[in-house]
């Protein structure tokens, strides 16, 4: 069939959610190949984190027989997949704020693929700075003690920790007037969690009433679960309730997520 | 109530309400847009065309009444609606960050146009809009009429049955807005029905088959342009006389009964045509070369819209 336009099926399609997905999942890409200051800025942030901060603290933290670099790579491992992720959502705000989220909302798509096709990139994305932070983190002399298994499963908290932060990175996105908010909130939030987890230092240093604040944070429980995959192996027992607990966190991100979808759905 | 759904109307609207809050958006709206038509929408800004648009598009549901399009209730079936019309929103809605050619295939891609014919497809509508040159420059450093041509490709991307334009023209500049124009009826030559909310009344009027002036979310006189001239405002001709210097106000008063205002030289009265006429003949008679100019216009679909969106209580009693 032809158009005035040339060669044009008379298509009255509904768009799968797969072709939905990939064809979102490529403009991801396409912007994050014009965005290569942000690209480089992500990756040097967690070196600078590892050689700065890894060796600032090294006589003045004690972290028992490991190196206190061993020990805080884990905390800069989950502390990258929180920063992606707890930003990831904004984009779909500058979506919102520009009409591009009102064209794909009128698209013959299922709505779960935009917000899905965000989800899959930025994961992959925090994924891939993982295994990198992890290689760096050999150069300076950290191994992985659990081997390849103990990589996949690094890789599996942080897509399932990251999944919940994503989610409340969701709720802002829709919930919040613009992207200011956004960026207040992020900025306020993200310092404070990091310093009241496991992150910089062992938990038995800290006073009791930050430990109490610490367990009540899920940064802890994904940095526990990947130090101990760095530093000691695999701990079946161990892995299974951090996978619970998070699991449980994301449950209630995400619920907050749709229940904010739905309440701006009129 | 029994439906009567006449498969050839492009757009069937029946007393649509919608209430954000406090304000009623669409009150009771009705409408049918038979395929094929340029149909205009115009109406002054707040009364209910973007929500009008909102519900067909399916993205907001209304309280009450009934709408389909080609049949279908886009409040349920969405996405066989969403299937068949494209659409130009008042925003910009194309991603500044990406090029032209990458904004249309990723339209393509969500469209579900077959991925063999994408590449050709896309050459075609960048060719058609003027942007082949442009293609791979990011829209961001596009013209704000080049960016308006990109969205009536993607708008294109596979054949539509059904085009929605919310003020396309909005903001551009002449040039650009008669670039617009020639699209739009070219899009129509190819048998798609259009959708027209503006508040360019010139737009309407050179693209329209048939226009409905919407107020207070709802249709108060539909009908085609020139029909509505004649309807609705055949007493409102216009003549403007130009003096040399203007007579004294006596003079003027003997020249009608019709209603007249002054602004520095000219006289202008509104009435109709025949009274018209004979004025223009006595003013000859009367002044001869004391006139400079003698101006007379027929009524304009402005008229028509400011007599049904500026007086609502004259509305009332055109309706009674």
């Amino acid at each position: 069939m032809t158009d005035s336009f040339g060669e044009s099926p008379h298509l009255f399609l509904k768009t799968s959610f797969l072709r939905a997905l990939s064809t979102l999942t490529v403009r991801w890409l396409w912007r994050l190949r014009r965005d290569k200051p942000e690209l480089a800025a992500s990756l040097i942030q967690p070196a600078i984190w590892l050689i700065l901060f890894g060796n600032l603290f090294t006589n003045t933290i004690n972290v028992g027989q490991t190196s206190y670099i061993a020990f805080m790579t884990a905390g800069v491992v989950v502390m990258t997949v929180f920063n992606e992720t707890l930003a990831g959502g904004v984009e779909i705000l500058f979506d919102r704020e520009s009409g591009v989220l009102e064209r794909l909302m009128a698209a013959p798509i299922p709505a779960s693929s935009i917000v899905a096709s965000r989800l899959a990139f930025v994961l992959t994305l925090s994924c891939a700075q993982v295994i990198i932070i992890l290689g760096l983190a050999a150069i300076l002399g950290v191994g992985l003690a659990s081997g390849l298994f103990g990589l996949i499963l690094i890789l599996a908290i942080g897509v399932l920790f990251g999944v919940g932060i994503m989610s409340a990175s969701m709720a802002m996105a829709f919930g919040l007037r613009g992207h200011e908010q956004f960026f207040s909130i992020t900025g306020l939030v993200s310092l404070p969690l990091v310093f009241i987890s496991s992150a910089l230092v062992p938990e038995s240093t800290m006073p009791p009433w930050l430990r109490g604040a610490a367990r009540l944070n899920p940064l802890t429980y994904a940095i526990d679960g990947t130090r101990q995959l760095i530093l000691y192996g695999i701990n079946l027992s161990q892995l299974l309730s951090i996978f619970v607990i998070i699991a449980a966190f994301d449950a209630c991100m995400f619920g907050l997520a749709m229940w904010i979808v739905n309440r701006n759905r009129k | 109530m029994t439906q009567r759904i006449d498969p050839q109307n492009a757009i069937y609207a029946d007393s649509l309400c919608k209430r954000f809050r406090d304000v009623h958006a669409l009150n009771g709206l009705c409408l049918t847009v038979p395929g094929g038509e340029v149909f205009g929408l115009l109406g002054p800004n707040g009364a209910g065309k973007t929500t009008f648009i909102r519900v067909l598009l399916g993205l907001t549901k209304p309280d009450s009444g009934d709408v389909k399009v080609f049949g279908f209730d886009p409040t349920k079936n969405s996405l066989e609606v969403r299937s068949r019309l494209g659409f130009v929103l008042q925003e910009r809605s194309v991603d500044y960050y990406l090029t032209g050619r990458e904004n249309l295939k990723l339209q393509a891609g969500l469209y579900s146009l077959p991925p063999e014919l994408t590449a050709k497809r896309v050459d075609d509508l960048l060719a058609w809009a003027g942007l082949s040159e442009a293609a791979d420059r990011p829209v961001l450093k596009y013209s704000g009429g080049m960016r308006r041509r990109l969205e009536f490709a993607m708008a294109m991307v596979t054949t539509r049955l059904l085009l929605i334009l919310d003020e396309p023209t909005l903001g551009l500049d002449v040039s650009a807005r008669r670039e617009i124009w020639k699209m739009i009826r070219r899009i129509r030559e190819g048998g798609v029905t259009i959708l027209l909310a503006t508040h360019y009344l010139e737009e309407a009027n050179a693209l329209c088959d048939r226009v409905a002036i919407v107020n207070n979310g709802r249709v108060v006189v539909e009908g085609e342009p020139e029909e509505l001239k004649k309807r609705t405002v055949a007493e409102l001709h216009r003549l403007v006389v130009r003096f040399k210097s203007i007579p004294p106000k006596d003079e003027l008063l003997s020249l009608t009964k019709l209603p007249f205002t002054v602004h520095w030289n000219d006289v202008l009265i509104r009435g109709p045509p025949s009274d018209l006429w004979r004025i223009v003949a006595t003013v000859q008679a009367r002044y001869g070369d004391q006139v400079l100019e003698i101006s007379y216009t027929q009524p304009t679909l402005e008229d028509v819209f400011m007599k049904y969106t500026d007086n609502t209580q004259r509305t009332k009693e055109l309706e009674t």
